[in-house]
């Protein structure tokens, strides 16, 4: 079970990786919200598999899981949302004012405003 | 005084913050609030400082729980001394738009939302709050660095807010494996526990919260986002950044590096060091390079973020001393030679140039006193003499970038100009502090020996 959770956090991890490094502006937000997910996803798999959901009342408080995970997996969960909020409104900003979101054509643009690199 | 009026500051940035998003910034009650509001929090600041200067602690668990349970809110001196320092440059910078008025409604609220989660990451003795408060400085900062919305801020933005996002990933990994590795995210038991772990895992958690941490700082593997971002933003809201922001760096390394990572710090204090001085180095040669102010100013802040990497490698007494006089030295210079981008011009060069000196550690100003610290006790360890001739070549290579803003700044074109009394502020404590350091030497040195006293 360990493994397999292991491999889907690094399956996660390296695509959004990937992902980052392209190009193209939406695929780099794409990557770091994947990225971000593939850490939440490491948080919850802190529970080990043989525990049983921490509700009461409990039938066995020895098996319960750590529900202070689960808490810290839920708020890194919603500061994610706002997060790719944000970073949705930086693409936004960008399509609007560069008219396409290739990074490179950014950084063309920025060094002919500033007369080349310094 | 009950025991949690400490959290009044805290309470009080983060509630107006919210009001003010609902009303429009723009206009003179809402300006006003919002400066008598920080100029509160700032007061409140300075009173727990000198409260507690001689080793005190306030401290509360969150809903009566029990502690590891609930969360520790904990407030000593160095957390008041960081959280003064970025009120004051927070006030100074939302005081410098009053007068004129913020062009954007949302402006004053922004910088007391961010306000509040520098002192929620001051006042906390929780790692996961610590995240949470992180995360809330690392939204407002977005918003801030975006502030304008406009093609130079939204490209400057855009590197921000990635890089950072891998910088808070990076310490949540970090803390999670905390997490699982000791079982608590409170700082106290998280040092007991952490203290008798085998050294691997400890040496992983610390290597993925310098990561995070130094991103936040800008040091120097990590700088490539600094000067895109501060060249690129409102000299405002880059004063705000540089000056108040990216110190949590240095408060983590301080604050993490003496308690749970303790034998991380220790293992890893010859590269820290070594990473100091190279960005030390490497940030005084582009800054002595750059013609632009704003860009030579942040490769000013690079090398100062080297100078604090250096006093906390050192880890001695004396050490974290120089790191907290650097702090408050890099609050005030960093921020003045940014808001000066925005003045007349004869002022900007009056004001600009006490920062300027502040930053290259000239003497009569806070920037000498902090490094005449650093390069003393740089002496006294092993290998010192190398150390403190990079050091000395940063501080000539400085000399250039001071004349680089002398003769840069005449040629910017500000966008806006506003009066003087504000950054003049941030000049008069920069020298005030510089030509009588005493009381506040005196403090740094009992607080750094009181540091390396509470390690385990």
């Amino acid at each position: 079970m360990n493994a397999v959770v292991a491999l889907v956090v690094g399956a996660v991890f390296a695509a959004g990786l990937y992902a980052m490094l392209r190009r193209d502006l939406f695929l780099v937000v794409c990557g770091t919200v994947m990225v971000t997910n593939a850490a939440i996803l490491l948080v919850v798999a802190l529970r080990p598999a043989d525990r049983i959901a921490p509700f009461l009342p409990l039938a066995d408080p020895s098996k319960a899981s750590d529900p202070l995970a689960q808490a810290i997996a839920l708020t890194a969960l919603v500061i994610g949302f706002g997060t790719s909020v944000l970073l949705l409104f930086v693409v936004l900003g960008v399509a609007r004012t560069h008219a396409s979101l290739d990074v490179a054509d950014m950084a063309a643009e920025e060094e002919a405003e500033e007369g080349g690199p310094a | 005084m009950t025991n949690t009026a400490f959290l009044f500051p805290l309470v009080l940035a983060w509630l107006l913050g919210v009001v003010l998003l609902a009303l429009d910034g723009r206009r003179r009650p809402a300006r006003f609030a919002a400066s008598t509001g920080l100029a509160v929090v700032f007061t409140a600041d300075v009173v727990l400082f000198l409260e507690l200067r001689a080793g005190d602690v306030h401290r509360v668990t969150t809903g009566g729980w029990p502690a590891q349970v609930g969360i520790t809110l904990q407030v000593d001196a160095i957390s008041a001394f960081f959280a003064a320092s970025c009120a004051f440059v927070a006030l100074v910078v939302l005081a410098q738009g009053l007068p004129r008025g913020a062009r954007d409604r949302h402006f004053p609220a922004w910088i007391l939302l961010l306000t509040a989660a520098l002192h929620g990451m001051y006042f906390t003795n929780d790692l996961f709050d610590f995240y949470v408060f992180f995360e809330l400085g690392v939204m407002t900062s977005f918003v801030l660095a975006l502030h304008g919305y406009g093609k130079r801020e939204i490209r400057g933005g855009a590197i921000y807010v990635v890089v950072n996002l891998v910088g808070s990933v990076a310490f949540l990994i970090g803390i999670t494996l905390a997490y699982r590795a000791f079982g608590t995210l409170e700082l106290d038991a998280l040092t007991e526990r952490a203290a008798e772990a085998p050294p691997g895992i400890v040496l992983l958690v610390g290597a993925l919260v310098f990561s995070s941490l130094g991103l936040k700082l800008g040091l120097f593997p990590f700088h490539w986002w600094v000067p895109s971002l501060y060249a690129h933003a409102r000299p405002a809201v880059t004063a705000v950044l540089a000056g108040a922001l990216s110190n949590v760096g240095a408060y983590g390394l301080l604050r993490f590096g003496t308690t749970f990572l303790e034998t991380a710090r220790i293992a890893a204090s010859d590269g820290l060091i070594v990473l100091g001085a190279a960005s030390a180095l490497y940030g005084s040669l582009l800054a002595a390079r750059r013609r632009s102010p704003a860009e030579a100013s942040s490769y000013a802040a690079v090398a100062h973020v080297g100078y604090i990497l250096v006093a906390i490698g050192l880890g001695t007494a004396d050490g974290f001393a120089a790191a907290l006089l650097l702090v408050l030295a890099g609050a005030l210079d960093k921020a003045l030679v940014f808001c000066c981008l925005e003045l007349s011009s004869r002022s900007r060069r009056a004001l600009g140039i006490v920062g300027a000196c502040s930053i290259a550690g000239l003497p009569v100003t806070i920037g000498f006193v902090a490094k005449a610290l650093l390069v003393h006790e740089s002496l006294a360890s092993p290998g010192g003499g190398a150390l403190v001739a990079v050091l000395l070549v940063s501080a000539g290579l400085s000399l250039f970038y001071v004349a680089r803003y002398w003769f840069g700044i005449a040629s910017w074109e500000a966008a806006r100009l506003v009066p003087a009394w504000a950054p003049a502020l941030l000049g008069i404590a920069i020298v005030a502090l510089g030509v009588w350091p005493d009381p506040l030497v005196d403090w740094a040195s009992a607080a750094g020996a009181r540091l390396v006293e509470s390690a385990p």
